[in-house]
């Protein structure tokens, strides 16, 4: 399976060094030389990746299992996703209350009590309190404001 | 003796407590990751413009040394520097960390910082004007060599597999590739995007690259995010001061090489500690153990990092150049004071220059009783604390680190879409450091290697400038030997088993 | 008679305060945007306004810093931000000039940019390391005529200022110098401080503060300036190259007019505190304020001016 993974890894890699070196044909000789070089570079480097898989070399390295929840995983991607590209519209308070709280869900893995929920709500509004203040006031560094809020 | 008249200058109360504040507010500043030195010490210039110019040096140089220092605690505890002079700390601080040698690693990154700082400071008093003339022998073809050096540290980071940590590395110099040539003037792999124009930003990728994969497995897993390994809480001075004594090559080598990149004009902590760990590396009996959580490696990387304070003020004062991008701030703090650069300040103001050198001295040992506080709080905070707090909490620090810099969204969008990249070519086994290494280091060796050209082709021939110049021909040998004596080493010592 | 006119006196005045104080601009921190690094000549000249900003307004000087394609990130930028009047952005003639022909796509047409104020102008000057055998800038053009490509002169970036002085010295002076572009001013005055290349295009600023290591040959100024009186201009060698950077206050297109005065207005008033200025005029800086709304016809002048320059050094890419 990591043979063929790392086959697959190859040939993109070559691919995308092919794709550097076609894209730098259109400008000046020096301004395409690192990207030829790095190009020829990652073609040669995806080429005996992948050679070197299909004669069988060993894999050196062993990948560590993916242990845990994939789900959780996407979930992250996703919340931590929509927190970074609302922030235009949403601004940083709304934005970062929906980010919080999202990933303070996908992030538990015990009961939720009445006076667990109030220690986070507690915790993380005193906390966003703290920085939003250090940043915004102490530091004056402009922080997103939405749009609609 | 005028030395104890400035001495007593720079240990006013006054001037005491702004090295105190400025230290302190360095170090919370450095270790939020995306605010880096240059950014700390910006941010705070204003508060300097009613001091007197000495105080106000104190106070900035102080930032600058302890956010030098702060950036470690988010490098250590969650692979992610605080600034990018911590990025080779991630390299060993962080295994450290997650086996439950955090608090030590903090502790040696506080006593490397300090030893580092001291040394760069000195070097800043004692040859500040002969180490300038030197640095300005370092021409384009010099930093494209010293940047190739750099990059030959993706055969180390690589972990044995490195066909793939060279597809990282080209990956990450692919990059930084995006956007307007300084050297031909194309605007390359933008695709039209007035966002890509400006290129990738090296922190929001940074972030991306090595704190987001960390998030993105904690939330997968109940475990708590870093083992308390036994009891072995508190400081561990003992351990750590025994380390050190130990390691005194590491902290000397360490601090040398951070004083001569901080010299030179341009080139930061980033790359300092970079050379300095891959350096360290070289010249261990034990190679391997690098990034498995050696401790060499932070002592190497934060003493060289902290010493480019001290170095990096050598050409800003001297030459009136900044010598790392928080120099440059700095600079501006003097002319803003009406403190004209040059040879002469070391004479004509002799009395304004080494007070403040004393008032660094001060509060790089500040950073100590400081830091080692601070890192024990730091520490206990995020290994206690639960993961429903550390990862909103260190997900918003990612966000708002890459927003801040300069205020724009795109650079979130590249942290976030880098973020998962990173995590999924760690699936494939392609690690991300070479990635790093190959955006901040490809501009710094495409620019040299352009300008060399240019000269080069005007001067008669490219060959002599990149082959024909002492200083460079020492750093290429330098990367020889980094790069083949490893393996010759290995032939000759089994020839002598046989 | 005499007392209507006294009376419509009073109530145009008043009418004129009162609508000055109903606006009440600034009434909170004002953003200045620099499209460059902090440290550098113009992040400089923004942060001594800020002193000179709080002691005019009570408010603050906000800088914020957004570095990138030598400006143009932060100009193409510009637009999309909120015309609410406490949103600016230093801009720099002739590089919003240059940049749209010479490095496209830039991300903004000249045209976009709004120039509320042009507070400053820095001349540049051509510079050789102290040791250079070059002594006056005739030497230096018998040595480019002798050998042609073979004289380096560096400069920041590719279509920026540097670019254009070099392109307009060499059409002028009949030669051909060898242009070696640096990533920031700071790298170039290394280079030419270590001998690295035999001249360089740089602001007067730097010329003053490095003028132990380095000398100056010619301004590229009209007339000489006051801090370098033995300075000769190029003009004056026979050489018609004029060449700066202005520096203005933009504000995004969606800011309505009255608040593109009030903005011109503030900081053309912050510009006149004696101590910035004095500051301002030791950095080489030679301080102005054309205001808005005629300060586009000076905006569209210069673009006439240096677009065919813009072309020309296209054409030679």
């Amino acid at each position: 399976m990591s043979r063929l993974a790392d086959v697959l890894m190859g040939a993109v890699a070559a691919g995308f060094g092919g794709f550097l070196m076609v894209a730098s044909r259109n400008y000046t000789d020096l301004g395409a030389a690192f990207p030829r070089a790095v190009g020829l570079s990652m073609i040669v480097l995806g080429i005996v990746l992948v050679a070197g898989r299909l004669i069988r070399w060993s894999v050196s390295t062993s990948l560590p299992a993916l242990e845990g929840s994939m789900v959780r995983r996407a979930l992250f991607v996703v919340i931590i996703a929509i927190w970074g590209v609302s922030l235009p519209w949403l601004g940083i308070v709304l934005a970062s209350v929906v980010g919080i709280a999202g990933l303070t869900l996908v992030s538990n893995f015990s009961r939720w009590n009445a006076r667990r929920i109030l220690i986070h709500v507690v915790g993380h509004a005193a906390i966003f309190a703290f920085f939003y203040g250090l940043l915004a006031y102490g530091l004056q560094v402009p922080l997103p404001e939405g749009r609609i809020f | 003796m005028e030395l104890v008249g400035y001495a007593a200058a720079a240990a006013t109360p006054y001037n005491l407590l702004l090295a105190l504040a400025g230290v302190t507010a360095g170090v919370v500043l450095g270790a939020l990751p995306g605010i880096s030195s240059t950014f700390a010490v910006a941010v705070l210039l204003p508060t300097t413009f009613t001091m007197e110019p000495v105080s106000a040096l104190i106070f900035l140089g102080a930032v600058y040394t302890g956010s030098t220092y702060g950036g470690a605690y988010s490098a250590i505890l969650v692979n992610t520097p605080g600034t990018p002079q911590n990025i080779a700390t991630t390299f060993d601080g962080y295994p450290m960390a997650r086996r439950g040698d955090g608090n030590l690693a903090i502790t040696l990154a506080c006593l490397a910082s300090v030893v580092g700082g001291l040394v760069g400071a000195v070097a800043l008093w004692a040859v500040a004007p002969p180490l300038a003339r030197v640095a300005l022998a370092f021409g384009p073809i010099e930093y494209f060599w010293l940047a190739v050096l750099g990059l030959t540290m993706i055969a180390s980071l690589s972990e044995g597999n490195l066909l793939k940590g060279g597809i990282s590395g080209c990956l990450g110099l692919a990059l930084s590739l995006v956007g307007v040539s300084v050297v031909s003037g194309d605007t390359r792999f933008a695709f039209d995007s007035p966002a890509l124009v400006g290129g990738i930003n090296l922190v929001p990728a940074v972030i991306g690259l090595l704190c987001i994969p960390v998030l993105i497995d904690l939330v997968a897993v109940p475990q708590p995010h870093l083992k308390r390994e036994g009891s072995v809480g508190g400081y561990r001075l003992r351990e750590a001061l025994r380390i050190c004594r130990k390691s005194w090559g590491t902290l000397t080598r360490g601090s040398l090489i951070g004083t001569g990149i901080g010299v030179l004009p341009a080139a930061g902590g980033s790359i300092a500690s970079l050379v300095a760990y891959s350096e360290t590396r070289r010249a261990s009996s034990r190679p391997e153990a690098f990034g498995t959580g050696e401790p060499e490696g932070v002592l190497s990387s934060e003493s060289a990092n902290n010493a480019t304070v001290g170095g990096g003020l050598i050409p800003t004062f001297v030459l009136g150049i900044p010598g790392t991008p928080a120099d440059a701030v700095i600079l501006g703090a003097l002319l803003i004071h009406g403190v004209r650069t040059g040879p002469s300040l070391f004479t004509e103001r002799a009395p304004l220059i080494y007070t403040f050198i004393f008032g660094l001295l001060i509060a790089t040992l500040l950073m100590l009783p400081v830091g080692l506080l601070m890192g024990r709080y730091a520490y206990g905070a995020i290994v206690s604390i639960s993961k429903t707090f550390l990862v909103p909490l260190v997900a918003f620090f990612t966000i708002i680190g890459s927003y801040a810099i300069h205020n724009d969204v795109n650079d979130v969008v590249v942290m976030l879409v880098l973020g998962v990249f990173g995590w999924l070519i760690a699936r494939v086994g392609i690690p991300a450091a070479p990635m790093v290494l190959g955006l901040l280091l490809g501009p710094i060796a495409e620019q040299g290697f352009g300008q060399g050209v240019i000269i080069g082709t005007a001067t008669g021939s490219v060959w002599a400038q990149f082959f024909g110049r002492p200083i460079a021909l020492a750093i290429i040998a330098l990367i020889v030997v980094t790069l083949f004596a490893p393996y010759v080493l290995r032939r000759y010592t089994r020839r002598l088993a046989a | 008679m005499k007392s209507r006119g006294w009376l419509l006196a009073a109530a145009t005045t008043s009418f004129a305060a009162l609508s000055g104080a109903a606006l009440g601009y600034p009434e909170k921190p004002v953003v200045f945007v620099v499209p460059y690094g902090p440290g550098g000549p113009s992040d400089l000249g923004a942060r001594v306004m800020q002193p000179a900003f709080k002691s005019a307004t009570g408010h603050e000087l906000v800088i914020q810093n957004k570095p990138g394609a030598g400006g143009a990130t932060a100009w193409s930028q510009l637009n999309s931000m909120s015309g609410d009047g406490y949103t600016t952005m230093l801009t720099a003639m002739p590089h919003i000039i240059l940049q749209p022909v010479v490095n496209q796509p830039s991300g903004y047409e000249t045209e976009d940019i709004t120039i509320v104020l042009v507070y400053g102008y820095l001349p540049e000057v051509l510079a050789v390391p102290k040791a250079s055998k070059f002594q006056t800038v005739k030497d230096l053009v018998a040595a480019a005529k002798a050998s042609p490509g073979r004289i380096t002169i560096a400069g920041t970036g590719v279509g920026g200022g540097n670019h254009a002085a070099q392109a307009l010295f060499d059409k002028a002076a009949g030669v051909r110098t060898a242009y070696v572009p640096f990533k920031d001013t700071a790298s170039g005055n290394a280079a030419l401080m270590g001998s690295q290349v035999d001249t360089a295009w740089t602001w007067l600023s730097q010329g003053l503060t490095l003028k132990d290591n380095i000398r100056m040959l010619a301004v590229a100024s009209e007339e000489r300036v006051a801090l370098a009186p033995s300075l000769p201009t190029l003009k004056e060698l026979g050489y018609n190259v004029t060449s700066g950077a202005w520096w203005a206050v933009a504000v995004p297109k969606s800011t309505p007019e009255n608040l593109r005065r009030q903005v011109s207005q503030t900081f053309a008033k912050v510009i006149q505190d004696r101590q910035y200025q004095a500051k301002m005029s030791e950095f080489g800086y030679v301080t102005m304020a054309i205001t808005y709304p005629a300060v586009s016809d000076f905006v569209k002048q210069k673009t006439s001016e240096y677009r065919p320059i813009a072309r020309q050094i296209k054409a030679k890419k």
